[in-house]
């Protein structure tokens, strides 16, 4: 996705890639059952855009599976697995 | 039209800016909102020539849809939602909140300069390749001057999709056009995928027969759609 935008959009995403992956790791963390559909539904289509396809993919499965009443025991393995796929992005970029 | 205004409703501010950035560097200016009410607010201020409108804006704040409403009421601005995979695009194209196209998030770069080109291009008119002003079939009556249709002297309300997909199917009623002319005719450049056009034929023969009349578009297996009164 990254390499698909025009140069100053490039350098835009890359002054952000950063921030917005701890950032979105804090706030699912953080985010309670209620405030998880919400977030997902962001996250699902923004985490793409910074060049984080897995983790965004997973969000939106996450989302579409909250909108479908899952499990709420799968929950936090489902936002973990999310969290850790975004820390992984982050080793590889630091 | 030089340098169209575009009015940029997002909550997310990374993709807000990161969409400004894009469009900015593309030779377009922009105005940015976060929320529903400042979008309204910025839209009756600066009357911006097209409005990317994100349909969820967050808890507190109306959303995209009802921003859109809300616009519709006394102006046609071109609208393009910004929709996520899974959202029902048939209800949000459809019911009356009259936008005239969408964009699933993560969107790509190219795709949504190419949109929003084409949207603004059909705002400026339809390319004609008929003199003809009125098109009659089977009580459906279509004039291409003032882009209204009559369903035996009842108007039907179209969008502005749904209406030049109509125009070019009744302008060559007894032609199969195929789903590439189809495109051609009413966007231009394209570079959706072909759930975009079934979407847009769905709600256009929804709308026509909710009025009492036929399907008007009836498909052609493995090569297109044609006309039907």
């Amino acid at each position: 996705m990254i390499d698909d935008v025009a140069p100053q959009a490039a350098d835009f995403i890359s002054s952000r890639r950063e921030a917005v992956a701890r950032t979105a790791a804090q706030e699912l963390r953080q985010a309670s059952m209620t405030e998880l559909p919400a977030l997902t539904h962001r996250l699902a289509g923004k985490l793409g855009v910074f060049g984080y396809e897995s983790a965004g993919d997973a969000a939106r499965r996450l989302m579409l599976d909250l909108q479908d009443g899952v499990d709420e025991s799968q929950v936090p393995g489902r936002v973990a697995d999310i969290v850790a796929l975004l820390d992984a992005d982050l080793r590889e970029v630091s | 039209m030089n340098q169209p205004l575009v009015l940029v409703v997002e909550d997310d501010p990374d993709l807000r800016e990161l969409m400004t950035v894009t469009l900015t560097n593309s030779g377009y200016r922009t105005l940015e909102a976060s929320n529903g009410e400042s979008a309204l607010e910025k839209f009756h201020t600066h009357a911006p020539h097209l409005v990317l409108l994100d349909i969820s804006l967050g808890p507190h704040t109306i959303d995209g849809l009802e921003v859109c409403r809300r616009i519709r009421r006394d102006s046609d601005v071109p609208i393009v939602f910004l929709t996520t995979h899974g959202e029902d695009i048939d209800q949000i194209i459809g019911f009356s909140t009259g936008a005239d196209d969408y964009l699933t998030k993560p969107v790509n770069h190219r795709l949504l300069l190419a949109r929003l080109a084409a949207v603004l291009r059909r705002q400026e008119g339809p390319r004609r390749t008929t003199e003809a002003t009125r098109i009659g079939h089977g009580g459906i009556d279509i004039d291409l001057n003032a882009r209204t249709v009559t369903l035996n002297d009842q108007l039907v309300d179209l969008t502005r999709i749904q209406f030049d997909l109509l125009a070019a199917m009744a302008e060559n009623p007894t032609r199969v056009l195929t789903r590439e002319q189809l495109v051609e005719r009413v966007w231009g450049e394209w570079y959706g995928n072909d759930h975009h056009l079934d979407v847009h034929l769905s709600r256009l023969r929804h709308r026509v027969t909710a009025a009492g009349g036929p399907r008007v578009a009836h498909a052609v297996r493995g090569v297109g759609f044609r006309f039907t009164s």
